[in-house]
């Protein structure tokens, strides 16, 4: 367990010193934060997180997205993105879905896949825009098999390193 | 009902060409089940407000509505006057009258603040708070435009 731990820390290490070797190395979150009290209180708060490795004109690396869409319901993808273009971009994300219901007595899952294209445009080093379309599928688990599409703006928070 | 809302054109360009700005969020949620397409459900959201500032650092009349998914044919419009700072960053605020045609009349203050991107492009944070009608407080993020 503790090797595993080590050579997963060290493979971690590895990308972050190796990123040097690209031209472009980027960590970037969207963000969707909104809070409505209207009849009740819901607070959504939705996250996209890339860290890009290659050039201004194409760049892959790992993707998070965090979602929590009620105080009932949480989504989260692990995944892989690669993006075209750099200040204005095309994204494609997406990989392993699962979505958390739960309650005080109550605890479902369900998995399937997301898949994500970005139309995104940033304005200086740090902020930007991109709008996201969502495929969403729960294939499997507690939960009923369904398909969903979302179609969201988003704004951007970038640091290049 | 002609009356007033020509009226209101008359306020929004008889001083000054105002600086139009349109800001907004929108969102689009489909889901439909395998086995039960009775659940199935498609939602549509619009937030949309329009500032017809002196300029884009001034004050002047916005006019707004909001659309939720499961009411979007019973908007809430506001009308109101609005006050805007300068800079990258910049603060705005707000009073003014709602009406939606499921809840009734009620009245708005919004206080937001924002960042420019570009001469054109800019973000804000309004937390808007009705009193009467909707009766609702929100917090989101806007995009926003000036022309």
């Amino acid at each position: 367990m503790l090797i595993a731990r080590a050579s997963v820390a060290a493979f971690i290490l590895q990308i972050f010193l190796s990123a040097k070797a690209f031209a472009l190395a980027e960590l970037q979150t969207g963000i969707l934060p909104t809070a409505q009290v209207f009849m009740q209180a819901d607070l959504v708060f939705s996250s996209h997180t890339t860290l890009l490795f290659g050039s201004d004109t194409i760049s892959f690396g790992p993707y998070y997205a965090f979602e929590s869409l009620s105080q009932n319901v949480m989504d989260q993808t692990y995944g892989a993105a690669l993006r075209i273009g750099h200040e204005t971009y095309f994204e494609i994300d997406g990989g392993y879905f699962e979505r958390r219901f739960a309650q005080r007595h109550t605890r479902l899952k369900g998995q399937g896949y997301s898949l994500n294209l970005v139309l995104g445009q940033h304005f200086g080093d740090h902020f930007g825009l991109a709008l996201i379309a969502t495929n969403k599928r729960i294939q499997s688990g507690d939960l009923d098999a369904r398909t969903i599409y979302d179609l969201l703006p988003f704004f951007t928070l970038r640091e290049s390193f | 009902m002609a009356r007033v809302f020509l009226t209101l054109l008359l306020i929004f360009f008889s001083t000054r060409l105002p600086a139009f700005e349109i800001e907004g969020i929108t969102g689009v949620n489909v889901t439909t089940y395998d086995e039960a397409s009775d659940a199935n459900s498609y939602g549509l959201s619009v937030v949309a407000k329009m500032n017809f500032y002196g300029s884009s650092n001034d004050s002047g009349v916005f006019s707004s509505f909001y659309c939720p998914a499961n009411h979007v044919l019973l908007c809430n419009v506001t009308v109101g006057y609005g006050w805007k700072s300068s800079g990258t960053w910049f603060f705005e605020g707000g009073l003014g009258g709602a009406y939606h045609a499921g809840f009734g009349a009620g009245g708005v203050g919004f206080i937001s603040p924002g960042v420019r991107f570009s001469a054109n492009a800019y973000l804000s944070f309004p937390i808007i708070l009705q009193l009467g009608g909707m009766q609702s407080l929100m917090w989101l993020p806007f995009f926003g435009y000036t022309f």
